[in-house]
């Protein structure tokens, strides 16, 4: 899991749906960076533009997701060198990736203490 | 432009806490030892330009004529019962006062899902699109053209409405584009969105 790559909700949670966001909706990973455990996500209204529908269109939704209740349908081909680009004042120490149920950083170090428990 | 200062902005100041939202260092954003302290509203509005008007700036807490009245232990402060935080009043800011924080992926994102929304009015998705919106947010924000969609631990997220005016056969259409920013500190805005949605 890593930015750009399009994922999908796993969980319904109050916190999320207070901002529109439900179980089973997919949205794109839309910064680099995981900041207290999750990923910045957007979800956008797949309506095609036109003067018909413009107004129609529902916003998008950009809205931090923990990265437990998310899972990747499509992966994307973002690089290590595009990712630590966009990283905040490009501090290699950023968590910027979920593999292998740790959360990492481009140097391989692993935030979570137990696979795929992202809170240990 | 007179219209820039005849509105009424204010700066929310919290005299004894130096940290604002974008001081969100990588041990911060890991951590969270600032939230863990402090509450996360006046953290996220700390140093940050409101327009002073309803919707577009933090709510204050309303507070009961038997709360004002009775309760002495507590003291009466702006978001919360003993919040440090005033709001100071500030002349409208200048176009040149707003600094943008526009990460990469932001701007790749906007050429790779949202072209055919630019092309639709009649512009390129290419770098002087993305000027021109940009000052145009920028605009519009000084103008007081936004409203509060929320506040949590990550800042307070804000639409701006900037008037994108059409291209070739849009032309002398105004499309109204509904722009996503977070407010960080002393006039600088961080991208959440370019185009995020319509109004009329």
């Amino acid at each position: 899991m890593k930015m750009f790559d399009k994922v999908r909700i796993l969980v319904s949670n109050p916190e999320y749906e207070n901002y529109g966001v439900y179980k089973d909706m997919v949205g794109t990973i839309v910064e680099a960076h995981i900041r207290f455990r999750s990923f910045q996500v957007a979800f956008t209204d797949p309506t095609p533009f036109s003067e018909e529908t413009m107004y129609s269109i529902k916003d998008d939704i950009v809205e931090y997701i923990h990265v437990k209740d998310m899972e990747v349908v499509e992966e994307s081909d973002c690089t290590d060198e595009f990712i630590f680009n966009d990283l905040p004042n490009k501090d290699i120490r950023w968590y910027c990736k979920v593999e292998d149920g740790f959360i990492k950083n481009l140097r391989g170090e692993k935030l979570n203490k137990i696979a795929y428990d992202y809170d240990s | 432009m007179l219209v820039n200062w005849s509105y009424d902005w204010i700066k929310v100041v919290d005299a004894l806490n130096n940290v604002v939202i974008d001081d969100f260092n990588y041990e911060n954003g890991i951590q969270g030892p600032i939230t863990q302290k402090h509450c996360v509203k006046c953290i996220a509005a700390n140093q940050c330009w409101f327009a002073n008007e309803k919707n577009k700036k933090p709510e204050a807490m309303e507070y009961s004529i038997e709360q004002i009245l009775n309760d002495s232990k507590n003291r009466i402060g702006l978001y919360h019962y003993n919040c440090h935080c005033k709001e100071i009043a500030i002349p409208a800011p200048r176009e040149s006062d707003i600094q943008l924080i526009c990460p990469e992926g932001k701007e790749a994102w906007l050429f790779k899902d949202k072209s055919e929304w630019i092309r639709a009015l009649g512009h390129e998705p290419d770098e002087k699109f993305l000027e021109y919106l940009k000052n145009k947010v920028i605009e519009n924000y000084c103008l007081g053209q936004y409203v509060i969609r929320g506040i949590t631990k990550y800042g307070v997220a804000i639409n701006v409405f900037a008037d994108v005016e059409g291209r070739g056969e849009k032309a002398n259409k105004i499309y109204r584009v509904k722009s996503g920013w977070m407010v960080f500190s002393n006039g600088k805005l961080k991208c959440n969105t370019f185009i995020g949605g319509w109004t009329k």
